[in-house]
């Protein structure tokens, strides 16, 4: 018997359930789509009870304040070992010492083009520029150390130790 | 003449405008919407007269209520663990934590340390109320102390906020940097 092939109605297609995922996938970008928080590395931070609020400098600024009282690097001293400054890594914990101490030059060495401007120093020469230490919770103290050490030589003393606040019960 | 009311026909909503719109009204609450930020921070100075050759003394000791940080078993992953001395009155040994990257398991690591360290800002609170003018010092001696993980120090620090102490310095020689050569 020849089959018979059942003549196929055009169907309108049904634009409903099409919403919905629109919906789905901008809700997707909306979480998982962050440009402003590139610098902030994942990491785990340190807990700690009495820590304010991180509010990005820049967005604290109030109309006509001098952007350089409001200027901020992050350092980021990662799990793997490695330390990140302006999406930059740097290895430092898996490192020979030789590579240690090229890591630490060349951290050296951006630091000091990003604190070059001399609006962005005090009249004692010291920096207005503030760095704020994102280390991992395992990080070994003295890495965070050399990190002081480094922004002390750089002439930065304003340094913020990025925790995270107890939870929100 | 009776009214005819007509018959409304049932007209199909034509739903491909519709998206358009919610496109736009997403993208306004893209572009409007900033989610609160759930990192907090430690703001701290380091002292101006700290340099490259940072000497183990200060110029005149401050008095301070010093705490002392030690690795034990630093080189062990599954022993190694911090010795927190509060001078020399209290002592504590925190057990090897080892966190899981996993919230909800470092959830309950963090909640021991809270009472641990609750306790030590306690001792802290302690020694301050005899001695108001004290300010605080964290060392972290050599050669375990530079192996002593950030969270903990940090816990330390806290610990002296909580205990109402601003004014913390650390103190000790830094770990020796790096050399391009290897000093021979």
């Amino acid at each position: 018997m020849p089959v018979k092939i059942p003549p196929m109605d055009e169907s309108k297609l049904n634009m409903t359930p099409m919403i919905d995922i629109v919906f789905n996938l901008v809700t997707f970008f909306m979480l998982t789509l962050d440009m402003s928080r590139k610098e902030l590395a994942a990491l785990d931070l340190p807990r700690a009870n009495k820590g304010i609020e991180d509010k990005d400098p820049q967005t604290q600024m109030a109309k006509g304040e001098d952007r350089s009282e409001h200027t901020r690097f992050v350092i980021n001293l990662l799990a793997n070992g490695n330390i990140m400054l302006k999406g930059e890594e740097y290895p430092l914990s898996t490192a020979t010492p030789q590579e240690q101490h090229a890591s630490l030059e060349k951290l050296k060495a951006k630091l000091r083009e990003l604190t070059r401007d001399p609006r962005l120093k005090e009249k004692d020469g010291s920096s207005k520029v503030m760095v704020l230490v994102r280390g991992d919770r395992t990080t070994k103290w003295k890495y965070v150390q050399w990190v002081m050490q480094i922004c002390a030589e750089q002439k930065i003393y304003k340094i913020h130790f990025g925790v995270e606040g107890p939870p929100k019960e | 003449m009776p009214l005819k009311i007509q018959k409304i026909a049932d007209s199909e909503l034509n739903m491909t405008p519709m998206i358009d719109i919610v496109f736009q009204l997403i993208l306004f609450f893209l572009f409007n919407l900033k989610f609160k930020s759930m990192d907090y921070r430690i703001e701290s100075a380091l002292p101006k007269d700290r340099g490259v050759e940072a000497s183990p003394q200060m110029v005149e000791p401050i008095p301070s209520i010093k705490v002392l940080l030690f690795r034990l078993d630093a080189a062990s992953e599954t022993t190694a663990r911090t010795k927190i001395k509060i001078g020399s009155v209290h002592e504590v040994i925190l057990p090897p934590y080892r966190w899981t990257g996993k919230r909800v398991d470092d959830i309950v690591i963090e909640k021991e340390r809270d009472a641990k360290f609750a306790e030590l800002a306690a001792v802290i609170k302690r020694i301050r109320a005899d001695k108001p003018e004290f300010k605080g010092e964290i060392d972290t001696p050599p050669p375990s102390g530079f192996h002593v993980p950030h969270a903990d120090v940090i816990r330390i620090l806290d610990a002296f906020l909580e205990a109402g102490i601003t004014e913390v310095n650390f103190v000790g020689a830094p770990s020796p940097m790096p050399r391009s050569q290897p000093a021979r």
